[in-house]
């Protein structure tokens, strides 16, 4: 994804930089999450990837299984791992066949095919032993969130990150949203590096 | 916590100056065109002898129908804007053991409120006598036509107009913050719940080709 113009790719630049300086050393798997199904985060994301991408080897986990919100964006091959068959499967990661994208040092696994109990596979220790085996790998992974309604679904990916940044939109989002995952991650310990606003 | 409500108070500073101003405004014209002043005028008196009296003076004006109604008549002639009912405000204060005490009248109207408290305070210097034997009272002053009504009392209610304007303000504040406006802005994610603000960015093609 080529930035789109200077004052969108200023800005991009500007979050990316500030997010690299709330994260410390040991946080190197980030969750972006959004309060509804309707923000773009996606585009965060993406573009989160293509800055650190020039100085950092950089994972996008997309967690949004059956839809391929990065399908536009990230070009990868067909044979590429997707996140959907390595939970299935319950096999370590072959990180040859880890999507490498038109960027460099920018890595794509694509969410796949809808699968059940989502939610406890993200959770299981064998998710957690892949994320530690790709942090060797990687200098940052990203997790796109579930974009979703449910908050739930939201605060698995908050869970199993190290830090995690909200995506709030001024047309989708609303206070009684924002308030309540506000209070759930406080009620969970989930400690937020901040938010991202779209307007 | 306290920050965060420092802010949303801020924030909305001038609906909350806007509606102590209106409850201003409202509290003058209260004070001019709706409510009705009521004026107090005072004589002053001394008993001469036997002070212990002065409760047996004091229920005599308040509840003796006769006397009452004695002083009516007699201040109706030199005053027809008195009414029956400005009698019931005719009252006797006193301070126990000191011989000075006051006959006080209080009417919508100030000349009446004199007037009627000097004809009371005349007339019961002449006939309490007839009343209470052996006793003896005098007019210290007469009472002049007051300027200033006794009721409302203007300074204390633009002073309830300014402190409700400013609890209503603050509360409107709050609603409106809270429930009215329920889209999202950048300072109220930041600033009321706390997140810390890592950047926006536009969708927008208008706000993207600045």
């Amino acid at each position: 994804m080529e930035l789109k113009n200077d004052k969108f790719s200023k800005d991009m630049a500007d979050i990316a930089g500030k997010i690299d300086l709330s994260l410390n050393d040991n946080q190197k798997t980030l969750s972006i999450v959004s309060v509804n199904k309707k923000t773009s985060q996606e585009v965060l994301t993406a573009n989160l990837a293509v800055n650190w991408s020039r100085y950092l080897k950089v994972l996008v986990i997309d967690l949004n299984f059956g839809s391929e919100v990065f399908k536009s964006v990230f070009t990868v091959k067909s044979e590429s791992a997707k996140m959907s068959d390595l939970l299935s499967a319950q096999k370590s990661v072959n990180l040859s066949a880890v999507g490498k994208t038109q960027f460099e040092n920018l890595n794509f696994i694509p969410a796949g095919q809808v699968i059940d109990n989502v939610n406890l596979r993200l959770q299981s220790k064998f998710f957690s032993d892949m994320l530690t085996e790709l942090k060797v790998e990687f200098d940052r992974i990203i997790l796109n969130g579930i974009m979703t309604d449910n908050l739930n679904d939201q605060l698995v990916a908050l869970k199993i990150s190290d830090a995690n940044v909200v995506v709030v939109s001024k047309t989708s989002a609303k206070k009684k949203q924002i308030s309540k995952l506000a209070t759930n991650m406080h009620d969970l310990n989930i400690e937020s590096l901040g938010a991202v606003y779209i307007y | 916590m306290l920050k965060n409500i420092t802010h949303i108070i801020l924030k909305r500073i001038i609906l909350i100056v806007t509606t102590v101003i209106i409850f201003i405004v409202g509290s003058i014209v209260y004070l001019q065109f709706l409510s009705a002043p009521t004026y107090k005028a005072s004589v002053q008196m001394i008993a001469n002898d036997n002070v212990d009296q002065l409760p047996v003076y004091s229920t005599l004006l308040s509840d003796n129908q006769t006397f009452t109604q004695s002083i009516l008549s007699i201040a109706k002639k030199t005053d027809n804007n008195i009414k029956a009912d400005d009698t019931k405000a005719l009252s006797l204060s006193y301070t126990a053991g000191n011989p000075l005490f006051s006959i006080s009248a209080t009417s919508k109207n100030a000349k009446s409120a004199a007037e009627l408290a000097n004809v009371g305070a005349a007339y019961f210097a002449a006939n309490v006598g007839k009343y209470v034997f052996g006793v003896n009272v005098s007019i210290l002053t007469k009472a002049v036509v007051p300027t200033e009504p006794v009721r409302p009392k203007r300074s204390q209610v633009l002073m309830l107009g300014v402190i409700m304007g400013f609890f209503i303000g603050i509360a409107l504040a709050f609603i409106e913050e809270l429930f009215v406006n329920r889209s999202l802005d950048n300072d109220y994610v930041t600033n009321v719940i706390g997140f810390k603000d890592l950047g926006a960015f536009s969708l927008d093609k208008k706000n993207v080709q600045q």
